[in-house]
């Protein structure tokens, strides 16, 4: 059999003629296209500017986006995307909005005498709970699998799709302004409970409101207080009063990044989460998904079943799980949603007992720890 | 570095100009190139340079003593070293996780408990495209239908950024030669390139990463919570997602070869107007199934030996074709698939020719069908390619063909999803005469005015467009 020549490979035999240009003059045209390309999308260009790493890089592309973004402005050139986005229904999609809104709540409760929380409310397939679902990139494969969990207990409807957005987090409001955006979002949703999974991207230096921190200081830790403190009260202040549920950062192969950093990103979320007893709950990832040392937990790949095989939990990035770890991580949720809201009665309680929102036991808290009297069945 | 991104675009403007000015000085303009597509290959990940320096190192020491002995046995003993260095190298990154963990499983059923912790091996980029390319190198100067290069000429057909990561195959005797042609620097096929630039783009970012992260992740991540109609749409999606997303690399990667004067073997043509599963295999991943064919089936020999042995090699050429893809069972069962239905339809040809059956005449209506029918099985496989495990494969299939959701809503098939579908199919029935007119057209535009045409088209895509730019499905294989 006759090799095929390269011509005939290329697909582009028979084809009427072109002309070419001197290598010169496409290089001309590159640069002309690149040219008016940043011109017409400087709106896009400032914003993927400001999301750099904060850094060089992100002053470099800081310098050569914003004049770019002024002409394009004074020209009215940056209309025509404005417009186009519009059309498309995404006119939000190059904003820039830096504000993040403080907690409403100052003293902290942690350490305090036993209060009486709010009541654990009962839900039942005629009066489903209204969960919402997202964070970062480490929320999605679990929460596609406590999708499948928590719908299966027959009480509880998922609203929307798990909604997680890539490299986001409370540091950078300039790249994803995750308060701004729930603030949108849930409350179009009005859901019961939300499960939040955010941190893995914050170990870095703020920017935005009360910005320019750098990592791990005193004045950062006091800032990423604020943002996460104002993020749960926010979401608490929805009128459906929802239940938020924080998970917590697991060991990732890094490990020195993980005791350096995402301990203490724990840290601050365990503290917030007590300061609002029996409404934000803190998931602890590390002991599901973690392997137990005798100081702790450490990152591991896989986890041994029952039967000595193993299954993989993470995946090849050591940072994200897989299906297995995902499932591991879904069922702690649920176990911590279950404290808070009675799924399961309506199963077995006669079909009168339990009312939609009842009140089926009492929540109390002793030094900061959730503790649950509840009336099973 | 990701083709769709800014800082590629600032790297390939630099590398551009430069290797024009050196390209009549070829000594400099290789060691410029091939630095250049180490810094490329480099910014994934810095240690991956030293396996591709490696593989290049190895592959040139085993083609220069396959070249420089007569004695056949030598020869053939050089080769062997050569494929199973290769193939130790692909199986010890891709592979080495699947086969421990198959074999711990395995040992557990007979009763032999071992639970060895099974180390996560870091997937080097590409290395199923540069280490395919490499074979058929130390092979062609096995077969003497090539002649080893310099170690320069050849670190640069193997680490060549255009295809370094994902493609296309382009083989020695396809790349080699154009290193000693004299490209004349006032003749670039620069509208075919910027044509293949700007359509790869849309396809990439518009398409393929539109139908990803708005419908097939979220319909496939959790097919149970969907009605039935959401899924099978999902099917099809993921049918465009996936072609939009190689096909939309690969256009760039031969554009961008293009306005560098190098050319390319293309990779799709149209896949899914195939009216036959063979047809098929000819217009998708082209260098792949060329790869295969000459490097796999023919050896194994091909449909010469009578008809089990055909369906045997067919079987194995797509078998080990669907594990070169991922280490999963999936994988192996979507190449079981198109290896089944490759059999069945050489199975069928050769009962006509036997029986000197009538040849139904053609018609319009009859090649629709065809195509509809081909298209179908492909998505059937395609199932197998997506899922992450069997479990969610049969849960798409019985989802589809579960009654009791055949009449739930369908919210997320939105007026969006099927108009990026449809685009992404109907782009292939376009006739390639009136493609060809445009790009000629488009060649007489004066450069002004084709710098401005194609800067309003970086304000579609990147409007259209999703932000950041996901990664390319195939970057895995």
């Amino acid at each position: 059999m006759r090799a095929a020549t390269l011509d005939e490979l290329t697909g582009d035999q028979g084809s009427p003629p072109r002309v070419p240009l001197p290598a010169g003059k496409v290089i001309a045209v590159a640069l002309i296209a690149l040219l008016v390309g940043a011109l017409l999308n400087a709106a896009g260009l400032r914003k993927n500017a400001l999301g750099q790493p904060v850094g060089w890089k992100r002053d470099v592309a800081k310098l050569v986006a914003t004049p770019i973004y002024d002409v394009s402005h004074a020209l009215y050139l940056d209309r025509l995307r404005v417009e186009f986005k519009s059309l498309l229904g995404r006119s939000s999609d190059d904003a820039v909005n830096n504000r993040l809104p403080s907690p409403t709540i100052h003293s902290p409760t942690l350490g305090a005498t036993p209060t009486t929380l709010p009541p654990r409310q009962a839900f039942t397939p005629q009066h489903m709970l209204r969960l919402w679902i997202g964070g970062d990139s480490l929320g999605d494969t679990p929460g596609q699998s406590l999708i499948n969990d928590a719908t299966a207990t027959g009480a509880v409807g998922i609203v929307g799709p798990v909604d997680t957005h890539i490299a986001t987090g409370l540091a950078r409001p300039e790249v994803f302004n995750w308060p701004n955006y729930l603030d949108e979002v849930l409350t179009a949703d009005q859901p019961n409970a939300v499960v939040l999974t955010l941190g893995a991207n914050d170990d870095q230096t703020l920017t935005g409101d009360n910005g320019g921190e750098t990592f791990g200081s005193p004045a950062w830790q006091a800032e990423y207080s604020r943002r996460i403190g104002g993020l749960m009260d926010s979401i608490l202040g929805l009128a459906s009063h929802p239940r938020l549920f924080m998970v917590g950062i697991p060991p990732i192969r890094d490990m020195g990044r993980y005791l350096n950093d995402y301990v203490l990103i724990n840290n601050i979320f365990k503290t917030q989460a007590a300061m609002r007893p029996g409404r934000v709950y803190y998931v602890d990832t590390a002991p599901v998904i973690g392997a137990r040392t005798p100081t702790g937990y450490t990152y591991t790949d896989g986890l041994p079943n029952p039967d000595g095989t193993v299954t993989q939990v993470r995946s090849g990035d050591g940072i994200h799980f897989t299906r297995a770890g995902g499932d591991l991580v879904a069922n702690a949720i649920l176990q911590q949603m279950e404290q808070a809201f009675d799924l399961t009665s309506w199963k077995t309680a006669p079909t009168t007992t339990t009312k939609p929102g009842q009140h089926t036991g009492a929540t109390t808290t002793t030094r900061g720890h959730p503790t649950t009297t509840t009336r099973r069945p | 570095m990701l083709f769709p991104t800014i800082t590629f675009a600032i790297f390939f403007m630099v590398v551009l100009p430069t290797s024009w000015i050196l390209m009549h000085k070829r000594f400099q303009w290789q060691l410029f190139i091939l630095a250049a597509s180490y810094f490329f290959y480099g910014y994934y990940d810095w240690r991956f340079i030293f396996l591709l320096a490696g593989s290049t190192l190895v592959n040139q020491i085993v083609a220069l003593q396959i070249h420089s002995n007569e004695r056949e046995n030598v020869r053939r003993a050089w080769l062997a070293v050569g494929v199973a260095a290769n193939l130790a190298g692909l199986g010890y990154f891709k592979y080495y996780g699947f086969f421990v963990s198959n074999a711990t499983n395995l040992l557990h059923r007979l009763g032999l408990g071992v639970s060895p912790t099974v180390p996560a091996v870091l997937l080097p980029i590409g290395i199923s495209f540069f280490t395919f390319q490499a074979m058929s190198y130390i092979i062609d100067v096995y077969r003497k239908t090539f002649e080893p290069r310099g170690l320069l000429e050849f670190a640069v057909y193997l680490s060549f950024f255009p295809h370094v990561v994902s493609g296309p195959i382009v083989r020695a005797a396809e790349f080699l030669p154009q290193l000693r042609e004299r490209h004349d620097p006032r003749k670039v096929d620069s509208s075919r390139a910027f044509y293949l630039i700007f359509v790869g783009l849309f396809k990439k970012v518009v398409i393929a990463n539109f139908l990803g992260t708005n419908f097939v992740d979220i319909v496939f991540a959790n097919p149970r919570q969907h009605s039935s109609l959401e899924v099978l749409v999902s099917v099809y999606a993921y049918a465009v997602q996936i072609y939009a997303d190689f096909s939309g690399y690969t256009d760039m990667a031969i554009g961008l070869a293009l306005l560098l004067g190098f050319r390319f073997p293309q990779n799709f043509d149209s896949p899914y107007t195939a009216l036959s599963l063979q047809d098929f295999w000819r217009r998708w991943h082209m260098t792949l199934s060329r790869w295969l064919r000459d490097y796999l089936y023919v050896p194994l020999g091909g449909n010469r030996r009578g008809k089990w042995q055909t369906y045997r090699n067919i079987m194995i050429t797509f078998l080990l074709g669907g594990l070169w893809h991922g280490a999963s069972w999936t994988f192996v069962v979507w190449g079981g698939i198109h290896g089944t239905f490759l059999s069945y339809e050489h199975w069928q040809s050769t009962r006509r020719a036997a029986s000197h059956h009538h040849q139904v005449p053609d018609s319009w209506r009859r090649r629709m069908l065809r195509r509809f029918v081909i298209f179908q099985v492909v998505c059937v496989a395609w199932i197998f390619f997506r899922a992450e495990s069997f479990s969610n494969a049969a849960a798409v299939i019985t989802r589809i063909f579960d009654p009791s959701h055949w009449v739930a809503g369908a919210p997320l098939v939105t007026g969006g999803v099927l108009l990026a579908i449809a685009a992404g199919i109907g782009e292939q029935y376009i006739p390639r005469d009136a493609i060809a007119k445009l790009m000629s057209r488009f060649s007489r535009y004066s450069p002004v005015a084709q710098g401005l045409v194609l800067g309003v088209a970086f304000l579609v895509i990147n409007s259209m467009g999703p932000r950041g730019v996901a990664p390319f499905i195939y970057f895995r294989f």
